[in-house]
């Protein structure tokens, strides 16, 4: 099994072959590209699976292997080393096994469901769009697997060059370019400050791999064991101001507030384009990298408490946006930043192996219910508005039932997947916000959230499906082929059962070792040891409390997250599952004003690049303008009106010349000769 | 090895072969008077030229001037110290030798309707063999006869286009400039020898003590031995000459005077300064460090080389303004000298001083080429040249940027590792701080009017209809060899900047 | 007191003299004007024309060719004054003495032969030679 690494480097290389193809011969292939880029994914979706048997099945259970150094220098860490190297390397154990395979799956679907989407639907461009897809999956496989921050920096900013691509694929409309454009300076902002915190981590610690001895994370925790100073700060203080920058790159990505206002405007972008975006790719690649250096957080109670509560606001505040949306994606779009609150706090109360459940069961079911309203659209000609829907049940079961699936999975109904992660999540909160105030108070948010989401969600459901048809082009749907129905089906029995990974509700209370989930990410198949969920556990600094005993807690809180959902579901039944709904707008007053504004999040955003940038950036041209140029202008305005005199100088005179000669030899010498002292 | 069987008077070798191929000519026009057979007489002139430069180069393999401690054969003393050959003698000779071929191969088109063809090549010849006398020269009696041989022919050869007035004034100025300038150093050598006694370089460093008394009348005779030095190199302020003699001259006369006489101008600077006038002995005597003229005069004369460069319009003029620059970036090599040492800045000047012959002697060959074709002689009249005759086009692009030090092009590491070296000497002159700005600043601005001309020729329309223009066969090959050359300089640079700095390192030590 | 009040006395008293034997001429001479004292003087001659006129070339030829022969001669006296010596001398062969000797009269028998072959020392010329060279 060990040799199969061997392979590992194809993983990635598949789709880049496949985006190769697809721009260099792409207008001339029978799918424009669809074939290389279904082939490329399913064959890394194949090789992804070998490297899950392989690091379970293997003795050391992990791969680690440095490929190529682009650079070495000796340039002086803080902490005291002396040479520093780059390299592109590989790092698979079992969380980037896993999501590898989360990855080249949802890619492989969408992949498939875009045969339909895309090519059925007669779009131009389609060897762009496939060359698109193509390296948007090898970015995403390539920072996966990445065995160092700056590598995974660099694949992070082609996954978000990618999602510009394709987010504005329809770029002759206005909305696209400019929805694209919107994605990447914003994320582009976070980026920033990611970039800053690898040039930090680089500098303090002389290396930027993520494990092995000489990882930056075993050197940050010997820095703060040694209890030293970097930089002239306490090394905590250190750790956590260098993890909050590479934070903002993961906010920008991972579209947790404030920088989450790019993502509702990237459904611009082709549904399947979202769906990978949301599930697999650009989103996920920010919770990822959380998830990758989580050793690193660990070390920060400060920056995990941030990071939890910045998770448990998103998630809140999101969900309530989403609660008036009238566009399919919209609501979808405000669902995925809510999700990713969800994941941020889970990972920030040290709840590792609940983060990353989630994140497994969101990327499965969030493809699937965007597939899924991809698949409502394509019945719907081209209509996104779910007031002029309605009734679509029973023209189209298939459709209707999974993406029924993927609704019970996000607002959490118990036994979907997405009760089991997020209920775990809000338990790993629940525990440690006992003991930490701060905490609490993300988890109530997360905990509100849950009503808010079940709410959305069956609204959505409801105002899709159900009642009766309410234009004409619902009553008389578009059909669906198998590209579309296929996927649809194995992500719709995938979101149903993923829960099955981690029952660790259920474990607790039988006490059956069935949380396959958590001895996996433990090491227990195999594993690099400080990598694993218990070493992340002993460090992470949380007290744990309960309410009465452990299991009276589980319960507790597992039925009030399960209870508030119910709850929102029936609200929604209540208001919206009636033959002709109505918009019930009035209700909420002037909330609704402030909810369908998101929150005025763009207005101050564009006050702050219109007002506050734009005039910073004037006045920085008009200094650049007038002082800078004007200088340089200056500077040749002198050397040419001094060249042009000194021209003069040579009037064709040779009666002249000599007497310059003499004069500027007798100049010289008497500065010389004052100077030496030759005359006295 | 072989040479050291020869008599001790073949190590001058190099300089005999000119003085051979100078009487060569004459024979031959002795025998056919005026003869117009120019593959003959330029055939021979490029043969001689190339042979000295084959024998020089045997002579750098053979080890000649390398320190005997060092496997060589040591520095050759010939009559009693009058003439010595050593490294730096060779790294001089190879520049005069490259350059003379250079410019004998592209006057046989140039000139080719030209009256005096025997009397134009044996005056180069002449010429050269005053300049590789120059280079082993070591008393300032050699000095100034070899610095007069290699003058007086030149004048001959800037006037040599009779019916052309702007050549015939040219060649009077020179001559004239000329005649005040050697006056003044021979006035010089007359009280450097009335101060220590002697004329030959070793026995003036000996005898420095002995002129405590005559501090100022040495220090005196230093400045205009300077002057000497300043007219041969075309540097401020007795660059005068410079303009209108490169202006009037026949091109490749040109390219002759402004890098192979240049050149030999500085290697007797270089041997005279280094060798009889060691910097703190001489300090101690006359008062001042002579480093200090030195630092003004490289400032100011690459100043105002290139300011008065950036503003013209005719290309040949700007040439020689570039090449009055040059003068002055060469000199910080003696600027750069000091008590304890200062090599690594005079072989930083050498080899500055190597890689400019070519791209130096390139560009006026494509002045002599845009004369041969009768374009014109300002910017505007070269412009589109690059359409009809693309490889001398190109060729043109590579010494311009060269000369004004574009990576990766040769120039641009001479100048670099002058730069370089001269911050290095700061540290013992802290005025070379500013010799360094001036040189970055003045580079800078030698940019503008360099790509200025890569811009009319390759990016402007022509301004009005042009012929078909020629290809001339010799001057086509000397420009393409003069820009492989410049090429070529910089994967050959290692070696050339060792040859640069041992040479630089034997001279001073 | 240094060199240089020496130097500058010397150079005072230099322009002195002159300045003064002319004032004191000036003060002494009878003074009787006539035309013909201001004109120039021609060995007793009438002058006729300017003084720019323009010398045959010839002239510098000839006066060139005298330098020429004329230094070689300086420099052949005392060679053979002592050319028995050197040959009687241990150190130095015949090679010695006579060689260098004869490379520079060869080198001037060169340059003469190219010079009478040029048409240096041509006084004249027929009028088939100045139809051939008309620009010489």
């Amino acid at each position: 099994m060990e040799g199969l690494f061997d392979y590992a480097p194809a993983i990635a290389l598949f789709p880049l072959a496949a985006f190769v193809i697809a721009l260099a011969f792409g207008p001339k292939l029978p799918k424009k590209g669809a074939i290389p880029g279904i082939v490329a994914t399913g064959g890394s979706l194949l090789l992804s699976l070998a490297m899950l048997a392989a690091v379970a099945g293997g003795e050391e259970g992990y791969y680690h292997e440095t490929l190529f150094t682009w650079a070495a220098g000796d340039a002086a860490g803080e902490i005291g080393t002396d040479a520093i190297e780059f390299t592109f390397g590989i790092l698979i154990d079992p969380l980037a096994a896993l999501m590898l395979v989360i990855v080249s799956l949802v890619a492989f679907l969408v992949h498939v469901f875009s045969l339909e989407y895309m090519n059925a639907e007669g779009e131009t461009g389609l060897p762009r769009y496939y060359a698109g897809l193509g390296l948007f999956t090898f970015s995403m496989l390539a920072f996966v697997y990445a065995d160092n921050l700056l590598m995974a920096f660099m694949f992070f900013e082609l996954v978000g060059l990618c999602s510009f691509l394709l987010i504005g694929f329809w770029f002759r409309t206005r909305s696209a370019p400019s929805a694209a454009k919107k994605a990447f300076l914003v994320t582009r902002f976070g980026d920033y400050f990611f970039l800053i915190g690898v040039v930090a981590i680089a500098a303090t610690f002389g290396t930027v791999q993520f494990a092995g001895e000489d990882s930056f994370v075993a050197a940050a925790a010997a820095a703060i064991d040694d209890g030293g100073q970097l930089f002239g700060f306490d090394a905590e203080t250190w750790v956590t101001i260098t993890g909050l920058l590479v934070l903002g790159g993961v906010i920008g990505k991972s579209a947790q507030f404030p920088l989450h206002t790019w993502l509702p405007d990237a459904m611009e972008g082709p549904t399947t384009v979202s769906a990978l975006i949301h599930a697999a790719t650009m989103v996920a690649a920010g919770v990822y990298l959380v998830a990758r250096m989580f050793g690193y957080y660990a070390l920060s109670p400060t920056a995990l408490a941030i990071i939890a509560f910045v998770g448990g606001f998103t998630a809140l505040f999101a969900a309530t946006m989403g609660v008036v949306k009238d566009d399919i994606k919209q609501v979808l779009a405000y669902s995925t930043i809510s999700q990713y609150g969800y994941m941020m706090l889970g990972l920030g109360v040290g709840g590792y192996v609940a983060g990353v459940f989630h994140l497994m069961n969101h990327a499965f079911f969030k493809a699937l219910l965007f597939l899924g309203s991809g698949a409502v659209i394509v019945l719907m000609h081209h209509e996104q508005d779910m007031w002029k829907m309605g009734g679509l049940k029973d023209k189209a079961p298939v459709t209707y039932y999974t993406f029924l699936a993927g609704a019970l999975a996000l607002a959490g109904i118990v036994p979907f997947s997405g009760f089991w992660s997020k209920d775990e999540i809000l338990y790993d909160a629940l525990i440690v916000g006992l003991e930490q105030p701060l905490i609490m108070a993300a988890y109530a948010m997360g905990l509100i959230a849950v009503f808010f989401t079940g709410f959305y969600t069956f609204r959505m459901v409801f105002l899709t499906f159900h009642g009766e048809p309410r234009t004409e082009t619902a009553e008389d749907p578009h059909s669906v082929g198998w590209a579309i129905k296929a996927p649809l089906l194995v992500l719709g029995v995938l979101a149903t059962v993923a829960g099955l990974a981690n029952l660790a509700p259920v474990a607790k209370l039988t006490g059956a070792e069935i949380s396959f989930l958590e001895y996996w990410l433990d090491g227990e198949y195999g594993g690099l040891e400080a990598l694993t969920y218990h070493s992340y556990h002993e460090t992470v600094p949380f007290e744990e409390g309960a309410i009465g005993s452990e299991t009276t807690t589980m319960l507790l809180g597992a039925g009030l997250s399960l209870g508030l959902a119910l709850a929102g579901a029936f609200t929604a039944h209540a208001l919206y599952n009636v033959p002709s709904p109505t918009r019930h707008t009035e209700k909420l007053g002037g909330a609704y004003d402030v909810l369908r504004s998101n929150y005025y999040q763009d207005e101050y955003q564009v006050w702050l690049a219109e007002g506050l940038t734009l005039p910073v950036a004037r006045a920085a041209d008009r200094f650049d303008q007038t002082v800078i140029d004007g200088a340089v202008d200056g500077v040749s305005s002198v050397s040419l009106f001094g060249g042009d005199r000194v021209k003069r100088i040579q009037s064709g005179i040779v009666t002249n010349y000599a007497a310059l000669l003499v004069a500027g030899f007798i100049a010289l010498l008497i500065v010389l000769g004052f100077l030496g002292g030759w005359f006295l | 090895m072989a040479v050291l069987e020869l008599p001790q008077w073949t190590a001058l070798a190099p300089a005999l072969v000119f003085v051979a191929t100078a009487l060569a000519l004459f024979v031959i026009d002795s025998i056919n008077p005026h003869t117009r057979n120019r593959s003959l007489l330029a055939g021979t002139t490029a043969v001689g030229a190339l042979a000295a430069l084959g024998v020089t180069v045997w002579f750098m393999l053979a080890g000649v001037g390398t320190p005997t401690a060092e496997g060589g054969l040591g520095v050759v003393e010939l009559f009693g110290g009058q003439f010595v050959v050593d490294q730096m003698t060779l790294f001089f000779t190879t520049v005069v030798s490259i350059v003379t071929a250079l410019v004998a191969v592209a006057s046989y088109d140039y000139m080719a309707d030209h009256t005096y063809q025997s009397e134009y090549y044996s005056l180069i010849m002449l010429a050269a063999t005053g300049m590789a006398a120059m280079a082993a020269a070591n008393s300032l009696v050699t000095v100034f006869i070899a610095l007069e041989l290699a003058s007086l022919p030149s004048y001959a050869l800037v006037a040599i286009l009779k019916d052309n007035r702007g050549s015939v004034e040219a060649g009077l100025k020179y001559f004239l400039i000329g005649a005040l300038s050697s006056a003044i150093f021979l006035y010089g050598i007359s009280l450097v020898y009335g101060a220590t006694g002697h004329l030959q370089l070793e026995a003036i460093a000996d005898n420095l003590d002995g002129a405590d008394a005559y501090g100022g009348l040495l220090g005196l005779g230093i400045l205009m031995l300077i002057g000497g030095f300043a007219y041969k190199t075309a540097s401020v302020p007795f660059h005068f000459w410079a303009p209108e003699a490169y202006e009037g001259a026949p091109a490749p006369i040109s390219a002759f005077l402004s890098s192979a006489s240049k050149a030999a101008g500085f290697v007797i600077a270089f041997r005279v300064f280094t060798t009889a006038f060691p910097v703190e002995a001489t300090t101690a005597v006359i008062g001042i460090d002579w480093t200090t003229a030195f630092v003004v005069l490289a400032i100011v004369t690459m100043t105002l080389g290139n300011f008065a460069a950036a503003t013209q319009d005719n290309v040949k003029r700007m040439l020689a303004y570039s090449s009055i620059g040059h003068a002055g970036y060469a000199l910080i090599g003696l600027a750069g000298l000091s008590a304890d040492g200062g090599e690594l800045v005079m072989g930083a000047a050498m080899m500055h001083l190597f890689v400019y012959g070519f791209m130096n002697t390139g560009a006026f060959l494509f002045v002599a080429l845009a004369e041969y074709w009768g374009v014109g002689r300002t910017f505007e009249d070269y412009n589109g040249l690059a359409r009809q005759a693309p490889v001398a086009c190109a060729a043109l692009g590579i010494f311009m940027f060269s000369l004004a030090g574009i990576p990766p092009l040769g120039g641009f590491w001479s100048k670099y590792i002058l730069f370089t070296e001269t911050i290095g000497a700061a540290g013992t002159n802290g005025a070379m701080l500013v010799v360094a700005a001036a040189l970055v600043v003045n580079s800078a601005l030698s940019l503008y009017y360099y790509s200025r001309l890569v811009k009319a020729v390759w990016i402007e329309d022509p301004i009005g209809e042009r012929d078909a223009l020629a290809q001339p066969i010799g001057l086509y090959a000397a420009i393409v060899v003069a820009a492989v050359l410049t090429v070529v300089a910089l994967p050959a640079f290692g070696p050339i900047a060792d040859a640069a700095q041992q040479a630089a390192a034997v001279a001073i030590g | 007191m240094n060199d240089w009040i020496a130097i500058g006395a010397l150079a005072l008293v230099g322009l002195l003299i002159p300045l003064g034997m002319m004032a004191v001429s000036f003060l002494l001479r009878p003074s009787v004007p006539e035309t013909s004292k201001r004109a120039t003087y021609e060995s007793g001659e009438v002058p006729t024309g300017g003084t720019r006129i323009r010398f045959n070339i010839q002239y510098y030829m000839v006066a060139l060719l005298f330098l020429v022969f004329d230094i070689e001669t300086v420099l052949l006296f005392p060679w053979a004054v002592v050319y028995q010596d050197a040959l009687a001398a241990e150190e130095y062969g015949i090679v010695h003495a006579l060689g260098p000797m004869i490379a520079f009269v060869v080198i001037l028998l060169i340059g003469f032969a190219w010079a009478w072959r040029t048409g240096a020392v041509q006084w004249a010329r027929t009028p088939e030679q100045v139809e051939a060279g008309a620009d010489r």
